[in-house]
């Protein structure tokens, strides 16, 4: 059963419900960059990650995600951080509503060159970390305060 | 499982059929080094004080608010050491299938005096680390030795 048809089957008998989501993305770092693509949906920057097959561990999750968006094969992840809680709340264009628990993984080491997908991400750049785009949401902009050492600053609209 | 409205209104609809659930574990030891184990009620086996997150939660809530309700302590300061993924498919003994993600804390500061909440767990002890090994341990209670190594 791939993720697909996991939250398919899920939503068929929840409908939009919020439900509690696990997942695993990764902060991607050269030096002082890190990789974010543009999202095909939504067309925000995000980090490469996503949602965990049905008892798929969290690094299958982070190592199948990666190389799907990215075509990247991820060396030595490391957990960083968790990022859980209200603000984590997503309502997707087609009402669907959850809350994520994202395990965010530092990747320093990697093989392969960013391609992106076509499809979840239709854009892969470094971008710098004093310099983000706007529009990140909540999971990255947390992670990524953490990163710098700066407490998790509010939504901007 | 009284106090889980996220599982049960879940359950109501999606049937025993297995989806993925996210919970915390903890890891609390006393000024002698010793480790707080749990035995669940039925259960023959020791563990960690466990359980899973309500909607909206952050992980951290879920540990402080699980904690109180099987443990009466009230924590103060903890930090993530682990998360785990799911070993296996698991089964609730009414049937319900699930794949659990647990987030380990190691518990630094906490008050109290433990007891055993009666519904979810039968017993709660500290036990020297070097008994645990001649325990029958669960997956946590198994994990809890290797954090504490």
């Amino acid at each position: 059963m791939d993720r697909v048809t996991y939250i398919r089957d899920l939503r068929a008998r929840t409908g939009p419900m919020p439900l509690i989501l696990s997942g695993a993305w990764a902060l991607i770092l050269r030096g002082d960059e890190v990789l974010l693509q543009r999202r095909g949906d939504t067309g925000g920057w995000g980090t490469p990650g996503g949602l965990c097959e049905p008892g798929e561990s969290l690094e299958d999750t982070l190592l199948r995600e990666v190389h799907e968006e990215t075509g990247l094969t991820v060396l030595d992840p490391l957990l960083f951080t968790v990022v859980s809680g209200p603000d984590t709340f997503v309502r997707l264009p087609n009402g669907d509503e959850f809350y994520q628990v994202s395990a965010v993984y530092v990747v320093r080491r990697w093989a392969g060159v960013p391609h992106a997908d076509g499809l979840e991400g239709t854009e892969l750049r470094f971008w710098p970390l004093d310099a983000l785009p706007d529009r990140l949401g909540p999971v990255d902009r947390a992670a990524l305060a953490q990163l710098s050492g700066r407490p998790s600053a509010p939504a901007t609209p | 499982m009284s106090r889980e409205g996220y599982v049960r209104d879940l359950r109501a609809l999606i049937g025993p059929r297995p989806v993925n659930l996210i919970g915390v574990a903890a890891l609390i030891t006393d000024p002698h080094g010793q480790l707080l184990l749990a035995r669940r009620v039925n259960a023959d086996r020791w563990g960690l004080i466990a359980g899973l997150s309500e909607l909206g939660e952050a992980l951290p809530d879920t540990l402080r608010r699980e904690v109180h309700e099987e443990s009466r302590l009230i924590v103060t300061d903890a930090r993530l050491i682990d998360l785990l993924g799911p070993a296996q498919l698991s089964e609730a003994p009414n049937g319900d299938q699930f794949y659990a993600y647990t987030a380990a804390y190691r518990v630094t500061g906490w008050h109290g005096t433990p007891q055993p909440d009666g519904h979810e767990l039968a017993d709660l002890r500290f036990f020297p680390r070097a008994d645990l090994p001649h325990l029958p341990l669960t997956r946590l209670g198994r994990a809890a030795l290797a954090w504490t190594a």
